[in-house]
């Protein structure tokens, strides 16, 4: 499909845009407009910022770049700051005019070489360009006659009288003298010296769109000024003029890097905000004095490194560490990240292979972790299954092995592999006798992953179903339980060990989902290691929901929407990004969602739109669906509160969101009624709401699956409103 | 301290030729209460005769069957068959447990609707449907077992009508090596015709086939019998699967385990020969597991097992009439329990158990019920200890078929209690009286 020059123009109007905000890790139009705006107080400077970010977007499209990148601003940022800072030194005019433009390529070439050597860390490009761009500029003007140092930073008042006259001049002395505290006055000004501006004023707008675009944000900017502030006063050095130096944001921006953007916001990475800034502070200081032979300054230079640095170390990491939290799903905004991740808590979708209890119906944990008997030290990480009836495991007298429920019952696997030993031919132990020759007795390990083997023990010599070698699926039959090896009753020992020897040390790992049994209820459990005593019952996948649930790209869909009599038509259609992540696209309204399913659930990721289009209805009301959820049991989870609450009742919780959430939204699902037949399975879901401990209910849904397809959801709140669905396939 | 029982003297005959070695045992306890109800107390309160149900063992005996199956085999589902008791407190126990219903007339059918079973976890059996129920199963997403051509054609004409697709099994009957064979419901295997109507109900493309279906007979005493059935079901299973590329969703494997009642006839008490739900279970589940059906592809399996499921739960507590030595000098009882209330004694030798301490004398007896017919024989050689007008006894095990099966000859029909899990009596079916039949009819004008 070819690119018409309007879509060119519409895509470079709305890089330039984002590119002011891109500086903040946003992607909000409205920041973007304070920040125009504000770089406008000296308009030559704000053209000169313009025009090195179009001069990039431009480039960009000849060369032929991503258009989603361009439209978002991303390949511009790095121009714009270099373009306000060749504005913020010179006087403008035409040969310095063209070194903008040259300069905006430059950025973008640096941009790209740079992010493909930091990719393949994983790492961002931050704005390093930006940084290495001003320093050739700067370096290279030096022998340029046409280049003429401006001196309208010398003379503030003069540039603010000439922008709105005595009222703004008067305003300004005010503002600047009566009525900001010495100590905020350096922090506006640190914040707006991002985009080169010299006043307060300047970053108090700044400020301002901050505050809307991110509550987070802004909390973390203070934080990470007044630590730096603090921590300078402490060793002892003159701070007046921080914010002047270009030097002062470098704590704000990687404030908000670290604290709520690349890390999920917490009181953690709050913490490491305190940690980081020292470090950071002698970091600046000493690469200023570095940098002084050349006269030039630092501009971002410490932040970028910090940063850099931090990400590094956070993902060498051996173990996951559940405090300071990686964001997996980048939003590019705070609360965003935060109430997503706060979502999908437990979803991990990024963690090993499935593993299922390697059983079918209702067994009991005889010893589990750190068991009594034998599970000890290497082999702490392990767990004893036996089936048991009215408490107890055999029935009659218990002297023989036919008396014991679990003997002689099928072992299935509980994931999918490669069978890589099994040990046969050992004879079952009369009950009360043990093996201690061959301790494990007839076992069998599969190879699930690199590092991930599951082992099983003491079976029944000859019952094998499967040869070494072979690949197994999940739950397909392996052997029979026995009493063989160190067993003086029949069970089953399950582990999971990192190494494929027999008797290789345990490791903990989780059950990816099972049923714990309390009474007559079944509750599912994700990722859970069952304890001693429990009654435990592997799942069932309810394979014509996961069909119904399966949204293949390419697949249209034609949407009618009926509301107070009113109908009105939508076209959707599934895709894939170049991530190769599914999402549903209403071509209608430009609104889309992102989902997610594997063999176990299906579940939005996100969405972005409108809270009036049917999409969101269809994000509502199947946000989260499990496909081993059993019929009449509810099923409940968490949305992300950013999806579900309108933005002014959010606003305030935010600053807090870190720490604690005052509002809730919950998500439960019940499946009212499942046939064999193709032509039916009906859902419930509920949303409420939550605002401290009043809870209400806010919509109601019912969805219909006829023939493996959504077909109908009917949604209540204050007004119903009724959406179907039919299905085209494109190829 | 108690007064001591007198118990009138018997005389007994030296007897040789015991059945076994060891003869069998005659000593045993009376049974003075069920589920801690004293057998006294519900008799006064009730009345005799009384049927009594526990709802304990109703529930245990399920789970003992369910896990025997589940512990075996990933997709397990009962379906509680109302022709063997459809008392709607008892199906309403099995629907708690998780049981769907079974059923094989339009009258159970809507016992079943209106015990609250959604219309997709109901199996419609047998072989009278008439065209009025299976339009209301197929609205209902039933699932149907076809039995013979003319329902498929019937069924071909109302999806045609209504614009409906039916969802169907096939009913397939078939040769297990067990006598009697079962060759009057449904498509025989044998002869290819079962595949037959498979074949056609595929090609015609008028209803969606989700199951096959199977019941090979009742009181089956040998499990390996069901792996004879199974094993053909999978084969049916494996060609469809091959041919139309199309994974039917269940296996019905029918009912028919067998009760631990002793069969007229049998040589020994059912408590020692009938095979136990572990025994049925591995038999049926290996059978699927070792089979070629891929194990993504493993198809539910459902049980119709009633009489194993609730035989053990139903008593019924019966009161002397009179005793009377018959001319061959043999000692009989009139008890207010004949065959009318327990027609299923015409192939069980029941258990009577005096409710009452007893002495270690037995003598033998005969037991009449009231009805005055020559038929009304409860049973008609079995050893008890002399009891007197006014006593009361247990039969056990009678849950199955009786309450389905009783006849309103010449008295109303007693009483059905049920114990619960707390130890609580509710009745579950009120003794009829004259206005229960008044009701129903009518006098002509002229007779008036």
């Amino acid at each position: 499909m070819k690119h018409s020059i309007k879509s060119h123009f519409f895509d470079w109007f709305s890089g330039l845009l984002l590119s002011y905000s891109q500086v903040f890790f946003s992607k909000s139009k409205i920041f973007s407009w304070f920040i125009l705006i504000i770089t406008f107080t000296y308009p030559e400077l704000g053209i000169c910022g313009m025009i090195a970010s179009l001069s990039a977007l431009v480039f960009a499209s000849i060369i032929g770049l991503n258009n989603t990148y361009i439209r978002n601003g991303y390949y511009a940022y790095n121009a714009l700051l270099v373009g306000l800072g060749i504005g913020y030194y010179y006087e403008l005019n035409l040969p310095v005019l063209v070194v903008i433009v040259l300069a905006g390529f430059i950025t973008l070439l640096l941009h790209l070489w740079i992010e493909q050597w930091l990719y393949k860390y994983r790492l961002p490009v931050l704005s390093l360009p930006f940084v290495i761009t001003l320093w050739f500029v700067i370096l290279s003007t030096r022998e340029l006659a046409f280049f003429e140092l401006s001196d309208r930073n010398l003379f503030v008042l003069n540039n603010i009288f000439a922008l709105g006259g005595q009222n703004l001049l008067s305003f300004y002395t005010w503002f600047n003298d009566e009525f900001l505290p010495p100590l905020f006055k350096y922090f506006f000004t640190a914040l707006g010296s991002i985009f080169f501006q010299d006043t307060a004023l300047a970053g108090f707008v700044i400020f301002i769109g901050l505050i809307v675009f991110s509550r987070i944000a802004s909390f973390l900017a203070i934080l990470g000024f007044f630590s730096a502030y603090y921590f300078m006063h402490f060793i002892g050095i003159q701070n007046e003029h921080i914010g002047l130096m270009f030097i002062g944001f470098n704590f704000i921006l990687t404030s908000i890097a670290i604290g709520g953007i690349f890390i999920i916001p917490n009181l953690y990475s709050h913490l490491w905000i305190l940690i980081l800034t020292p470090v950071n502070v002698l970091l600046t200081i000493s690469l200023s004095s570095m940098l002084q032979n050349w006269q030039l300054s630092i501009y971002s230079l410490s932040f970028n490194l910090i940063i850099l640095m931090f990400l590094t170390s956070i993902r060498s990491r051996y173990k996951g560490n559940r405090k300071l939290i990686e964001t997996y799903y980048q939003e590019y905004m705070p609360e965003k990240n935060l109430y997503s991740y706060l979502a999908s808590k437990g979803k991990e979708i990024n963690s090993g292979p499935v593993l299922l209890l390697p059983f079918w119906g209702e067994w009991t944990v005889w010893q589990g972790y750190n068991g009594n008997y034998t599970h000890k030290d290497l082999y702490r990480h392990a767990l004893d299954f036996v089936i048991t009836y009215q408490g107890k495991n055999y029935k009659g007298n218990g002297a023989t092995l036919d008396d014991y429920y679990t003997y002689n019952k099928l072992v299935v696997s509980p994931g999918s592999g490669w069978v890589v030993r099994i040990v046969d031919g050992i004879e079952d132990n009369p009950i009360g006798e043990v093996n201690l020759i061959h301790n494990w007795g007839n076992s069998i390990i599969i190879k699930h992953s690199e590092y991930v083997y599951s082992q099983m023990s003491h079976l029944k010599a000859g019952s094998f179903k499967v040869k070494e070698g072979d690949y197994v699926r999940v739950g397909q039959p392996l052997a029979h339980v026995g009493n063989s090896g160190r067993s003086p009753e029949p069970h089953l020992h399950f582990q999971v060990q990192a190494y494929p020897m027999l008797g290789s040390p345990t490791i903990e790992y989780t059950i990816s989902r099972y049923l714990l049994i309390e009474g007559k209820n079944k509750k599912l459990l994700y990722k859970t290691v069952p304890s001693e005593q429990d009654h435990v019952e592997n799942i069932q996948i309810q394979s014509n929901l996961a069909k119904a649930l399966h949204f293949i790209p390419g697949t249209q869909i034609e949407v009618t929407l009926h509301e107070n009599m009113r109908i009105t038509k939508y076209d959707w259609e599934v895709f894939t990004d170049s991530l190769n992540q599914t999402y549903i696209y209403s071509k209608t309204t430009h609104s889309y969602a992102y989902i997610y399913k594997d063999d176990l659930m299906f579940y939005f990721r996100s969405f972005h739109g409108k809270k009036t289009d049917p999409l969101y209805l269809l994000y509502c009301s199947c946000y989260h669906i499990e496909f081993a959820v059993l019929p009449e049991q509810k099923f409940t989870q968490p949305y992300p509160l950013h999806l579900i609450f309108p933005f002014y009742k959010t606003f305030w919780q935010d600053v807090f969101a870190p720490f604690y959430n005052i509002l809730k939204a919950i998500y439960s699902i019940k499946i009212l009624s499942n046939s064999y037949s193709s032509n039916s399975i009906i859902i419930e879901s509920n949303m409420h709401k939550k605002i401290w401990i009043k809870e209400y209910l806010f919509a109601k849904a019912t969805i219909t699956i006829v023939q493996q397809k959504i077909t109908k959801i009917e949604w209540y709140d204050k007004n119903q409103k009724t959406v179907y669905l039919t299905y085209k396939n494109k190829y | 301290m108690e007064k001591k029982k007198f118990e009138r003297p018997v005389i007994k005959k030296v007897q040789i030729g015991m059945p076994s070695k060891f003869g069998l045992k005659s000593e045993y306890a009376p049974i003075k209460e069920i589920d801690g109800v004293p057998v006294k107390d519900l008799i006064q309160q009730y009345g005799s005769p009384l049927y009594v149900f526990s709802e304990k063992t109703i529930r245990e005996t399920y789970a003992e069957a369910y896990k025997a199956f589940s512990t075996r085999y990933p997709k397990v589902q009962f379906a509680w068959s109302y022709k063997t008791n459809y008392l709607n407190a008892i199906c309403k126990v099995f629907h708690r447990e998780g049981s769907w219903a079974e059923v094989v007339s339009g009258f159970e059918y809507e016992k079943a609707l209106k015990n609250g079973v959604p219309g997709n976890q109901i199996i419609f059996n047998g072989p009278y449907k008439t065209k009025e129920d299976l339009v209301t199963a197929i609205k209902n997403h039933s699932y149907i077992h076809i039995d013979h051509y003319d329902e498929y054609y019937m069924l071909i004409d109302i999806a045609e009508e209504l614009q409906l697709r039916p969802q169907v099994a096939v009913r397939v009957n078939m040769d297990t090596g067990i006598y009697p064979q079962w060759s009057r419901f449904g498509f025989n295997y044998e002869n290819g015709e079962a595949w037959d109507i498979v074949q056609r109900i595929l090609i015609s493309n008028k209803m969606d086939l989700v199951g096959l279906h199977c019941h090979i007979g009742t009181y089956i005493m040998v499990p390996w019998a069901y792996s004879t059935a199974m094993n053909k079901l999978i084969d049916l299973f494996l060609g469809i699967e091959k041919k139309f590329n199309k994974h039917l969703q269940y296996i019905d494997i029918g009912g028919g385990f067998a009760s631990k009642n002793t069969l007229k006839g049998a040589y020994l008490p059912g408590t020692d020969t009938c095979p136990t739900f572990d025994q049925y279970a591995d038999s049926i589940t290996s059978t699927l597991i070792n089979s070629s059906i891929n194990i993504e592809h493993l198809p539910t399996l459902i049980l119709e097992t009633g009489r194993g499921l609730i035989d053990d739960a139903g008593y019924l507590l019966g009161t002397v009439h009179a005793t009377k030595r018959l001319p061959d000098g043999k000692n009989s009882y009139i008890t207010d329990i004949g065959v009318n209330l327990l027609f299923t004694s015409f192939w069980y030798d029941y258990k009577i158990t005096p409710a009452q301490e007893f002495g270690p004398y037995t003598e033998e007896s005969v037991v009449y019920g009231p009805l005055c017919m020559n038929i009304d024989v409860l049973r008609e050689y079995v050893q008890l200890p002399p009891m007197k007008k006014g006593d009361h006894f247990v039969i056990s095990r009678i849950g199955a078929y009786n309450n389905t099966q009783w006849m309103q000859f010449i008295m109303y029909r007693p009483n059905v209690v049920l114990i619960d899990t707390d130890k609580k009596t509710h009745i579950i079916r009120k003794k009829e009286n004259y206005e229960t039949f008044a009701i129903q009819e009518q006098i002509p004008e002229h007779l008036k």
